[in-house]
């Protein structure tokens, strides 16, 4: 019974909405949006309202004044359709071209370490041509010890390889002193080893099917040179290109580059050093160690003395606060501006122990945690205030670790124990470098986030009969297969690049792409954007003069474009009683408010229903031929 | 008596391990916005600054970044108070700005390569141009305000990583504490600005670095 009254309520309602949908004069009800009557459907739209021939756009999305929440999403949707038909064939051509360059890694090293094939076999290892390969594996447990690759042919043994693999590499601007990143790693590795994840299918012979690759301790070494010099490198350039047949000869000048670089760099690129840059790391200076940032306090011969940097932060009274990304968190208990004092409280987040309460007066470092010869953490009030709504709040700023570093000192990396070198002549740090205490072991395995190094094994078999060929040489082509097989050591760099950078649309700043200042620290850069973007807001329109199409996100209420059009054109104002929660999309191919231009609206009563016109819109746009 | 015991304390540790993991995620979300970053780049005249996570340049890493090949996009338009400013205010056409520059740039990076994968297949131009059209508007999610879960999916890396780029409008009412573009982490690209204008700006200027722009000049 109630079920049947409630189905009975169901149809009523659906019966009154048709009728309602009947009634309203301004409207006609399209499948599931209404077109304002007097505009048409946007079926009528061409594709040319949107896109030029040539793939340019011809439309601006307008924006209202008062978009809300939903406009915001309808607009980006219609951009996003929009911007995926937007494109001269060209240009999508360059682009898929960058987009599939991009998917690849750089392969900063790919060594084939064992390689057991007739190449090897004949040359390598000078196995006659015939009758000599009649002991051609036809397993893996049958491959040979002696075909690893010892720096020039495969004739080496296992442990041989092992500690002879050798890879240097450079990584660029990595490490900052002051703020400026021109400081390059030298990463060295001079030993690799096998770990097979099943040790027990592995005697040490053939490479394993399977491996970890471990980089034993004390094995790579990375060093960051503080000392940069000023270079210049010879370069011939042509200021005339040679017409022979004229006998006209090339005309050629040498010209001076300028470059920036460490005494590695110098060498390498065969210049000559014209002054010294920086002369390296001194007392106040700051800078970072594989990322990690420090301050120094003072250097002396061999070793220096310094605390990583955690941060400034402000702190309300009675707040805990973690300073910066460290593991410290301060309460501010208590402070006296007059006094130019402050009281804190600290937590080690890491081991949940309490110290304090400790006053800080203004300006004057304090060392809060000590353990031994480190200052654990070293705090300092920089500034107090009192603040309306938070009350006082105090500056803190902190270092931790403060302690003497010199050869021998271990420091952590990504829970990993690495052992520091200290070249520094007293005054100045000249050069860090650190080798790892603990090995490093995985496959893929991860070097300091910047190389991935990975293992591979590859075999396969052949049968002599399938190919109809005597593949080992000894007379007779017999049901057997034979195998080949290789194992691979490849070094990727992690840092997808793009090798060609364009930083302005349209033209280009002449001659290069950057302009470096190099002031404050930080590189500063000349960026060149659109000057006609895509969008443009209700208030900018253009009457006199307008440029292109325009599609109208957002009802009257929330346009103010929508809205004079709806006044021009003797729309209904009110939303709500003429489209009730429908979604609204017109089309007027020739505005006369808009000098003849193309006007699509996407409007409903609620943002939720503009969504929706949105969502058909961009159907439509999809369907487009 | 014991087995409601039991079942309570399984019960309580299963909610204690839910509330770790999800504890985990959220941090690992509101770690993107960090400043400590190993390479940055000044715009001149913008007050911008450019960042990532990676050193060298971080020019290079948001172009990386964009022109990389994604199954799926997310852009987030924005926090759910800057959602409830927009809708009480309606204020937000600067948002709306940015919010469509960026994903026109989107769609015409994912719409080009569509394209041309298309065209590779022997499609002509108008068959080429619907074809991308249709993957985008299945694969770019353009219109999302933040929410809980989402900031757990983005926590979890479900979004925001090789195989699915999330770009972030992160306006004043989102927590933003300084005008900056950057990199995060691994196909993520967050824009920061103190006001919508400035976020506007930023949008533009990510086209200014990328070279592509669903506008003219």
């Amino acid at each position: 019974m109630k079920i049947l009254r409630k189905n009975v309520t169901k149809v009523f309602a659906l019966l009154l909405g048709v009728m309602f949908l009947l009634s309203i004069g301004g409207a006609s009800a399209g499948s599931n949006y209404i077109v304002p009557t007097g505009l048409k459907d946007i079926s009528n739209v061409p594709r040319s309202f949107f896109v030029k021939p040539d793939g340019t756009p011809n439309v601006k999305i307008v924006v209202g004044s008062y978009a809300k929440a939903e406009d915001v999403a309808s607009a980006a949707d219609i951009a996003a359709a929009l911007g995926s038909v937007l494109y001269k064939e060209e240009e999508a051509k360059n682009i898929a071209v960058k987009l599939r360059k991009a998917g690849e890694t750089d392969v900063a090293l790919e060594q084939v370490i064992y390689r057991y094939d007739y190449e090897t076999m004949t040359s390598d290892h000078n196995l006659p041509y015939n009758s000599g390969l009649v002991n051609w594996s036809k397993s893996y447990d049958e491959l040979p010890a002696d075909y690893w690759f010892n720096g020039a042919s495969y004739t080496a043994n296992y442990s041989t390889w092992a500690s002879s693999f050798s890879a240097q590499f450079k990584v660029k601007d990595s490490d900052a002193v002051n703020g400026e990143y021109l400081y390059g790693w030298d990463i060295e590795i001079n030993e690799l080893s096998l770990l097979p994840i099943d040790p027990a299918d592995w005697d040490g012979v053939a490479p394993p099917k399977q491996a970890d690759i471990e980089i034993p301790s004390r094995r790579i070494v990375v060093s960051v040179d503080y000392t940069l010099y000023n270079y210049t490198v010879k370069k011939t350039e042509v200021v005339r290109e040679a017409y022979p047949e004229w006998g006209v000869p090339a005309e050629t000048i040498v010209v001076n580059e300028s470059r920036i670089g460490n005494s590695i760099d110098v060498e390498l690129d065969n210049g000559t050093s014209v002054g010294t840059i920086s002369p390296g790391v001194g007392a106040g200076d700051e800078f970072t160690l594989l990322g990690t940032k420090y301050h120094v306090f003072s250097v002396g011969m061999g070793s220096f003395t310094a605390g990583e940097v955690l941060g400034t932060g402000w702190f309300a009274q009675n707040e805990s606060k973690l300073l910066g990304n460290s593991r410290w968190e301060i309460t501010l208990i208590g402070a006296d501006p007059l006094q130019e004092k402050a009281i804190v409280t600290v937590k080690d987040t890491k081991t949940g122990e309490l110290y304090g309460p400790v006053v800080l007066k203004l300006g004057e470092p304090k060392d809060v945690v000590v353990t031994g010869d480190t200052v654990e953490l070293q705090l300092k009030l920089e500034a107090l205030s009192e603040n309306l709504i938070l009350g006082k709040i105090a500056q803190i700023s902190g270092y931790g670790n403060i302690k003497t570093y010199s050869s021998g000192t271990y420091v952590e990396y990504n829970d990993q124990r690495w052992i520091m070198s200290v070249d520094s002549d007293g005054e100045y740090i000249k050069r860090i470098s650190m080798t790892n205490e603990d090995e490093l072991i995985g496959n893929p395995l991860d070097v300091l986030g910047i190389y991935t190094i990975k293992y591979s094994f590859d075999m396969r078999s052949l049968n002599e009969k399938d190919v109809d060929f005597d593949i080992n040489r000894d007379g007779s082509i017999t049901d057997t297969s034979y195998v080949v097989a290789k194992a691979t050591i490849t070094i990727l760099e992690n840092h997808p690049k793009i090798h060609e950078l364009v930083l302005s649309v349209g033209d280009r700043i002449p001659g290069t792409d950057y302009v470096i200042s190099g002031v404050g620290g930080v590189k500063n850069i000349v960026l060149k954007t659109p000057t006609q973007p895509i969008t443009i807001l209700d208030t900018e329109v253009n009457f006199v003069n307008p440029t292109s199409n325009y599609i109208l996100v957002g009802s009257n209420k929330a346009n103010l474009l929508t809205s004079m059009i709806f006044g021009h054109y003797h729309l209904p104002v009110d939303f709500r009683v003429w489209f009730g929660e429908y979604p609204v999309l017109g089309y007027i191919p020739h505005c006369d408010l808009l000098k003849g231009r193309g006007v699509i609206i996407v409007a409903g009563s609620t943002p939720k229903a503009t969504r929706k016109a949105a969502t058909i819109l961009m159907q439509y746009i999809a369907g487009l031929s | 008596m014991s087995k409601r015991y039991l079942l309570v304390t399984f019960v309580f540790i299963l909610l204690l391990l839910g509330g770790f993991l999800i504890d985990s995620w959220y941090s690992a979300y509101t770690s993107l916005f960090r400043s400590d970053f190993p390479s940055k780049a000044m715009i001149q005249n913008e007050g911008v600054r450019v960042e990532g996570y990676l050193p060298g340049d971080p020019l290079d890493l948001v172009n990386a970044t964009l022109y990389h090949h994604y199954e799926r996009v997310t852009v987030i338009l924005g926090s759910g108070d800057t959602k409830d400013y927009c809708d009480r205010t309606g204020k937000c056409q600067f948002r709306t700005l940015a919010a469509v520059e960026i994903s026109c740039l989107v769609g015409k990076l994912m719409g080009s390569y569509y394209y041309e994968t298309a065209r590779g297949m022997g499609y002509n131009d108008s068959a080429a141009r619907k074809f991308a059209l249709d993957q985008v508007s299945r694969r770019v999610n353009s219109g999302n305000w933040l929410t809980f879960s989402l900031k757990l999916a983005i926590g979890r890396g479900e979004i925001g990583n090789e195989k699915h780029l999330l770009i972030i409008l992160r306006g004043p009412l989102d927590g933003a504490v300084e005008n900056r573009i950057y990199v995060p982490r691994k196909g993520v690209l967050v824009l920061e600005a103190l006001d919508d204008r400035t976020l506007y700006r930023e949008a533009l200027l990510v086209e200014g670095i990328t070279g592509i722009s669903c506008s003219k000049g």
